[in-house]
This record gives C-alpha cells, structure tokens and sequence, in this order.
C-alpha cells in the first residue's frame, strides 16, 4: 500500500458526495415509512363530513352526533341564555376566545356559533379529552354548560372555560356550515361567499 | 484532549465502543483480492433489514385472520393506506431478492471453499440461517390469504403426513384444525413476525461472530494470515473499513438498481414473485389449476417429487437440505479454491450448477414423464455431487497455489 | 429512456404461466393505448361495467372518489350517473347481491373482480368477454370458448347480439375430439400389450399431427375474426363490441392496480437517482482503491 500520493482533498469531497447523495436518498426512502401512518383513505371516508337535521332539537336541549369518531355537542340556547353569555356574571379565563382561539375565523368568539342561538362544539375537554356532560340552566347553580367528570373543568353555555378549573382552553367548534335553515354539516366550511357576505 | 476524544473515552470505559469498531471494521483485515462474488454477504443483510423494516410497516395495516387477512392486503395496504403499496411490494420482492442473494453467496462457499477448515462452523450457522429462511419465507406466504398461500401450506404442511403413525396427528396440530383455517393463519403470523425473525436476527450474528474470529476466505482460497508485516498486519490484507465499505456500497447501488426496477416495473415478476393465482381469496374447496411452490423452493420440491413414494420422497428433500449441513467434512481436497484445482473438480461444480437450474425449472412445471425422468437424473446427480465428493474431490492433480494472493 | 426500461420490464414478465394453459380461442390482442386516450376507454368502460356488471360482481377493494380522481370523472357526475345504490362518495365499490342466493342462481356466487385482470391476464378477460356463444346443452343456452361451462349467463347480448360457432370450426373440434379419443385408446392399448408398439406409436403420432393441425388452423380462423358467425344481431356491431370490451378491461385493468400508472412514473426517477447515486459511489471508491492497486 502506497500513502505517498493520496489526494486527501479529493477523496474528502467524494466521501462528502456519496455521504450527501445517499442521505437524500434515505430521505426518500423514510417518505413511505411516515406517509403511510397519515390517516388511510378508509379513515378518510369514516371521518367524511356529517349531515344533521336540526328540526328535533327543542330549545334547552342537546343532542350528540359522532363526527371523525368524537362527540359533537348540538345546543339550542334560549334568548335568555345568549344574553347571558354575552353579559356573563362568571369568571372565565378567555371570555372573547382570543386567548388561545379554538375555533374558525368565521365564528365569532363570545357567541361561538354562526347562528347564535345553536351551539356546535366538540364535546371533549380541553384539559385531558374527557367527554364532558351536558348541565341544563336549571339543573345547576352555575348557569348551565358542560362538566368534566374526570377533573372538574367547567365550560358555559358557550363553551368557554370558567377560571379556577383545570382546563386552560374553551371548548372547540369543529368547521360546519349551513346547508339550508334546518340542516348542517360538520367537517365542511362555509363557502368563502357566504363568509364574506 | 480534545472534546470529541474525552467522549469517546468516556464511552469506552464503560462500552467497548472503540474496540468494536476496530475489530470488526478499522482494523478487520480482510483479504485484498475479494471479486464480484464478496458482494452478496453484505446484500443479504441489507435485504435482511429491507425485510424487517417494511415488514414492521406492514403489520401495522395487516389483520392477521381468515375473514380479513386477503382484503386488508389487497384492498387496505394496496390501495387505502399511503405508500401501503410500496411497503408490499418491497416485502415481496425482497422476499425473493434474499433468496437470489444467499443463493449467490453460497455458490461463492463451493466455488472458493469458504465451508473449509477453520470456517466450519462459519457454514454451519450459515446453513441454519438458510433453513430459517426458508421456514420464514414459507409462513410469510400464508399470510396474504390467496388461493396459492392456502394451498402451497397445505401441500408443505401435509409433508409432515409422511412421519409414520403419527403423519396425520402432526398435520393437524401444525394446522390446529382439520384443515387450514384462521387458526393456521394466526400461529404462521406470530412465527413469521416475532420468532423467526429473532432466530434469524441471532444466527446472523454468530455467523458474522464466527467469520470475524477466522478471517474471510478469498478467492484463491489462500490464508493471508501466513505472510504478516513488522506489525503483524497481513501483507494481502486491507482493513475492512474504508476499503471494502465503499467498495460494498457500489455493490448496493448495482443491486438496488435491479431492485427497484423490479419493484416499479414487474412487481409480480412475470408470476414468479407474485402468483396469479394468489389474487383470488383462499378457497379450501377449489384448488388452482396448476401449483407449484415460489419459484425458490422448486429445487427441493424437484427432488421431492422425483421419489415415487410420499415418505421417501419427504426424506430425499429432506436429505437434500441436510447434506448441505456435511458439506466441510465431504470436501477432502488438499486445495480449498477451485481456482487450482483438477478441471474435473469444476465440471463436477458446473454439473451441479446445471442440475440445481433444472430441478428448480422443473418443480415449477407440471410434471409428465419425460420431465420426471429428467428431475430423476437432477437428483440423483444432486446426491451423487456430495456423497461421492470425498472421492472425487481427491482426484486428479491440482495446480500450485500461489504463496501469495493474486491481483 | 423511457422506451428502454419498459421494454425491460416487459421482458422480465413474460410470463411463465401461459405456456401451461391449454389453447383457447379466440386469443385476439388489445390495442395498446396510453395517456389521455387510455383514461377515455377507461371511463367509457367504467360506464359499461357499472351498468352491465357492478349489479352482480362488485369491486369491493376499490373506492368510488379514488377513481373519480384518477380516472379524472367529477364527483358529481359519478354520484349521479354512476353511482346506483345509495352510496357515499368516499365508499367502496359493493352491491347488494344475495351470496347464499346468487350461489343457488348461477352455481357459484359471482366474484369480486376487483383484482381480476391480475389473478386472469387482461387480454384473457377481453376474450372471455367476446367468447360467448350459442349452446343449446348449457342451462342459459350459450357456452364460453375461453371458459368451457362457465355458469354465467351473456349479460351483453343485448349488445353483442348472439354468435355461434362457424361449421368449419366445429367440425375441425370434431375432428380433435376423435383424435384425442383415438390417441387415449391408443394409449391405453400401449400400456396392456406392449409388444404391439410400432403401430400403436404410429396411431398415437398420427392422432398427434391431426390434433396438432387443426389447432394450427383453429388458431389462424380465430385470428382471422372467422371463428364465430353471428347469428342475431345485437345493438353493437361487432367492431363496437370489440372496442367496448376494450374500454371494459382496460377499466378492471385500471381497477386491478390503481397505482400502476404512478409507480411506473415514479420508478423512472427512482432508477435516475440510484444511477447518480451509483456513480458517486464508484468515484469514490476508485479513489480510495488506489491505496490497493
């Protein structure tokens, strides 16, 4: 073996080349290992948008619907209560939904809903993702919301986090849009015109 | 010091990080004229890992039970999952890539005899990396649930038959049913996914553990360690890294190449890789027209239908594996490559070679007369080759070998 | 480039299976189409299948808005003219037929086909397809010359109108037919007095050549379009029949690999890359050699 003559530089340059070359290509080969654990086209069509009628929902009332595999609270709030949410007599950590917004541009953050008297919220804390239960105003001392059971967060008939609870954020509103006046769909945006309009 | 020497130590008091590296890489002397044929041991682990990985991702979208097990390959990981198949195909091609590549690497053993004293036992756990393979391989081509999965296993399984007296109670154990059934399924999943692979993953180490205590072969079958400098490296020796890593990486390119034009182009491999008959669900009432095992097991199924009789037939391909087992014992000749040797010694090798192909042609045709005939000349050449080696490998005279290596 | 890979892959495909099958007839090739043209056939043959075929073979591994998007039809236009059942968008490709039902109607529950044109070859499928004929000894009245007995009824011949084997063709199967039962008694013959060999090899050889001859001239009929006559006409002739099922089998083609057309695009590249990378590979360890050499 001969030393003498090694071209020290080439043969860094070459080394780096093969190194970078074959690093781009582990690079490529890594993009089916991770995109395969992107939601598969199965989950896709099982968290397609869902359609709900809202002609059954009685005012006070809430019904549930599974969406992308997660609860979906629907409420109808009187005009009592809505003057009450916009006039709130509690404490809440972000009453106007600025702090950590957790909901779409197009609603806005103290009524949370695009007609103000239905209420569309994910029904899951925002503390540990328990699912929290539903307290008419009557049934409870607080002016009614939702309730973890797992640690006591409490949330208002808006979905906004009352102060000295766990949970830290309002309750989120999932993307939904109005098909007609007693028909929505949630996973689905408004169309921009509507939005703008 | 610098900061990067501090670690290291700190890491070698406590690991042998640095002496690793040296025994087996920067300071592993390997023989400096290794040919094309040196390429396929270090290909064969990379398919290994091929293998591993992408069979990890594909668990991950399998479901391994009769009801599910065909559509969550065909219609989940095919179409639903991203990339699903890509993952598949890999698997699949890789499946018979590793064949290609080990039996390549033991046809390097005969030609060079690699198998020879000291490296007996480097063979040895070579030859049992080769039947877990090919028990990996057979379990893995189950779990697609296809109408050739069913019943190539039924086929195999039913080998077992063959033990006297007990044959049947054997075969339904190993199916845990009266025929193959989700039960079958489940136990070949397990297997094919945690055991084996473990099995494999050790073997591989000991093999490689063994090679590296006695030093590589080469191809004039000469011991390098006999001519040694002031410092006591081999003069015809090269260290392992940096020479033959990048020299192995060429190698990889050359391979991938082959590889993935497979995987892109002929994922089914004109029906040698993926069967037709594998796109129908498993049916245990309808047999295909025609079954033949993958086209890597047809040389031993040869040999197993070239016996007219069951149980004599199962022990013929079962002593076609095993006499692989003797084969450092059966070598007598004075010289280990067949580069000095008698010609007589490389016609017998070339012999074998052809009758290797034809056995394997044939196991994948249905089989006529003339076609058995000829399967039953392969064979009994097949066994002729290694029962008689200890005389014919005597035989004739051989050419000096050189005291050093040459090129 | 292009042209060079492909020509490789194909010679790696040949396949290995079709030497074993017996003959069957007509074996007439597709005409190759790509690109735009290839997406066309598909959607007109997606349009056959879903109002011929989906009612009884469904192609339940596939999703209807996968192939709106590759085969480039809009999602509403699949909903309401593709769609039959209630379906969703994103659902699978399934029908509502009866197993335990259909196994009673035909013998044997109608397949999936979703992967057919990869358990079956394509070109084997456009030909089942255009080999029904007239059968007064088959339960729906016609046979299949690609699939002897097969239990399916011809679903198009409305389209196709009804054919009939040509009299040359039938009394060139007769003749293949006696010669077989000749060679097998020959055979038999052989196998019980041995000592009569020259003139039962002779039978045998002869039967052998008469078979041999007529398949030769069935084959060269066949690929003249004069294996089968038409017998009533159908709403289709039989060029648009033809071309029909093109567009029928180029969409279960599409069906059987819906990846096929981007792997292959994809694999170009691949290839290029490792070429690159291959080269880079070689330089270096040429330049580290030159410590050996």
């Amino acid at each position: 073996m001969s030393q003498d003559s090694v071209d020290h530089g080439k043969r860094r340059l070459l080394t780096w080349a093969t190194t970078a070359v074959g690093a781009v290509g582990a690079g490529f080969v890594a993009v089916p290992f991770l995109g395969s654990w992107n939601p598969s086209a199965k989950a896709k069509a099982a968290g397609a948008p869902v359609e709900v009628p809202l002609d059954k929902i009685a005012e006070g009332q809430m019904i549930k619907v599974e969406w992308r595999g997660k609860p979906v609270f629907l409420v109808k709030r009187s005009q009592a209560t809505l003057e009450e949410i916009k006039n709130t007599p509690y404490e809440l950590k972000d009453p106007d939904s600025t702090g950590q917004p957790n909901q779409p541009e197009y609603v806005d953050g103290v009524v949370r809903s695009i007609k103000p008297e239905l209420l569309v919220v994910v029904g899951i804390c925002t503390h540990l993702g328990c699912v929290p239960q539903h307290k008419k105003v009557t049934e409870v001392d607080w002016g009614g919301g939702f309730f973890c059971p797992c640690h006591g967060s409490r949330f208002d008939l808006s979905g906004r986090v009352f102060a000295g609870v766990p949970a830290s954020k309002n309750l989120e509103v999932p993307p939904y849009s109005y098909l007609s006046d007693d028909r929505i769909i949630i996973g689905v945006a408004p169309e921009v015109e509507e939005e703008t309009a | 010091m610098s900061n990067q020497n501090k670690f290291m130590q700190w890491i070698d008091d406590r690991f042998p990080a640095t002496k690793v590296w040296n025994e087996h890489l920067a300071q592993y002397y390997a023989p400096k004229n290794f040919n094309f044929w040196y390429f396929f041991g270090s290909l064969a682990l990379l398919v290994l890992v091929n293998q591993i990985l992408t069979g990890i991702w594909l668990t991950m979208n399998y479901d391994p039970t009769a009801a599910g097990a065909y559509a969550s390959v065909e219609s989940y990981i095919m179409r639903d999952v991203d990339w699903g198949w890509l993952l598949r195909y890999m698997h699949s091609t890789g499946a018979s890539a590793f064949f290609v590549v080990v039996y390549l690497h033991m046809f390097r053993g005969l030609l060079y005899g690699s198998f020879r004293k000291p490296r007996e036992l480097v063979w040895l756990f070579g030859m049992i990396i080769f039947v877990l393979l090919m028990a990996e391989a057979f379990m893995g081509y189950l779990l697609p649930w296809g109408n050739m999965s069913l019943w190539g296993a039924q086929v195999i399984i039913n080998l077992f038959s063959a033990v006297p007296g007990y044959g049947e109670q054997i075969v339904e154990w190993i199916r845990g049913d009266y025929n193959i059934s989700g039960a079958t399924l489940t136990r070949f999943f397990a297997l094919h996914v945690v055991a084996l692979p473990m099995a494999l993953l050790l073997m591989v180490f000991l093999h490689i553990v063994a090679l590296h205590k006695v030093g590589s072969n080469n191809p004039d079958g000469i011991d390098i360690k006999k001519h040694k400098d002031e410092n006591g490296i081999p003069l015809d020796g090269i260290p392992f890294h940096p020479y033959y890593t990048v020299k192995d990486i060429v190698g990889v390119a050359g391979f991938l190449f082959i590889f993935c034009a497979i995987i892109f182009f002929a994922p089914e491999m004109g029906g040698y890789f993926l069967e037709p008959p594998n796109f129908t669900p498993a049916d245990s009432l309808k047999t295909p027209a025609h079954i033949a095992p993958v086209w890597y097991f047809t040389p031993f199924y040869s040999v197993l239908r070239a016996v007219p009789d069951q149980a004599l037939g199962v022990l013929a391909m079962g002593a076609s594996l095993v006499v692989l087992f003797f084969l450092p014992w059966l070598d007598r000749c004075q010289v280990i490559s067949m580069r000095y040797r008698h010609w007589s010694h490389k016609l017998w090798l070339g012999l074998f070679v052809i009758a290797f192909f034809v056995l394997g042609y044939l196991g994948m045709k249905a089989p006529t007369d003339a076609r058995t005939l000829v399967a039953q000349i392969a064979t009994t050449y097949y066994f002729a080759f290694f029962l008689l080696m200890p005389w014919w490998s005597q035989w004739g005279a051989t050419k000096p070998v050189p005291e050093r290596v040459t090129d | 480039m292009k042209k060079i890979i492909f020509i490789i892959a194909a010679c790696l495909s040949l396949s290995l299976q079709a030497a074993e099958e017996g003959l069957t007839l007509p074996n007439d090739a597709m005409t190759k189409l790509n690109g735009e043209a290839l997406i066309i056939s598909q959607q007109r043959g997606m349009q056959v299948y879903m109002n011929n075929c989906m009612g009884c073979h469904a192609l339940a591994f596939q999703r209807y808005n996968r192939t709106a998007e590759d085969l480039k039809i809009p999602e509403e236009v699949m909903l309401k003219n593709l769609i039959f059942s209630d379906g969703k968008i994103g659902d699978q490709m399934t029908n509502n037929m009866p197993v335990a039902k259909a196994k009673n109607w035909f013998g044997a529950a109608p397949p999936d086909l979703s992967v057919i044109t990869r358990s079956r070859k394509p070109q084997w499928v456009y030909n089942y397809m255009r080999g029904f004929y007239a059968d007064e000894e088959r339960p729906y009245g016609v046979n299949n010359s690609v699939f002897a007995d097969v239990g399916m009824p011809h679903v198009l011949e409305e389209m196709q109108g009804l054919q009939g084997k040509t009299d040359k063709v039938k009394s060139l199967e007769n003749e293949i037919k006696y010669a077989k039962e000749d060679k097998a008694i020959a055979n038999k013959q052989l196998k019980e007095n041995p000592e009569n060999s020259a003139e039962l090899n002779k039978k045998i050889h002869d039967a052998d050549k008469i078979i041999h001859n007529a398949e030769a001239q069935l084959t060269e009929l066949a690929a003249n379009g004069e294996y089968f006559t038409l017998i009533k006409e159908g709403q289709l002739s039989p060029e648009e029949f033809d071309k029909a099922m093109m567009d029928l089998v180029n969409f279960l083609d599409y069906i059987g690999e819906p990846i096929k057309l981007e792997r292959q695009r994809l694999g170009l590249w691949v290839l290029l890359f490792i070429a690159l990378f291959g080269i880079v590979a070689y330089m270096m360890k040429k330049e580290f050699w030159k410590d050996v050499h």
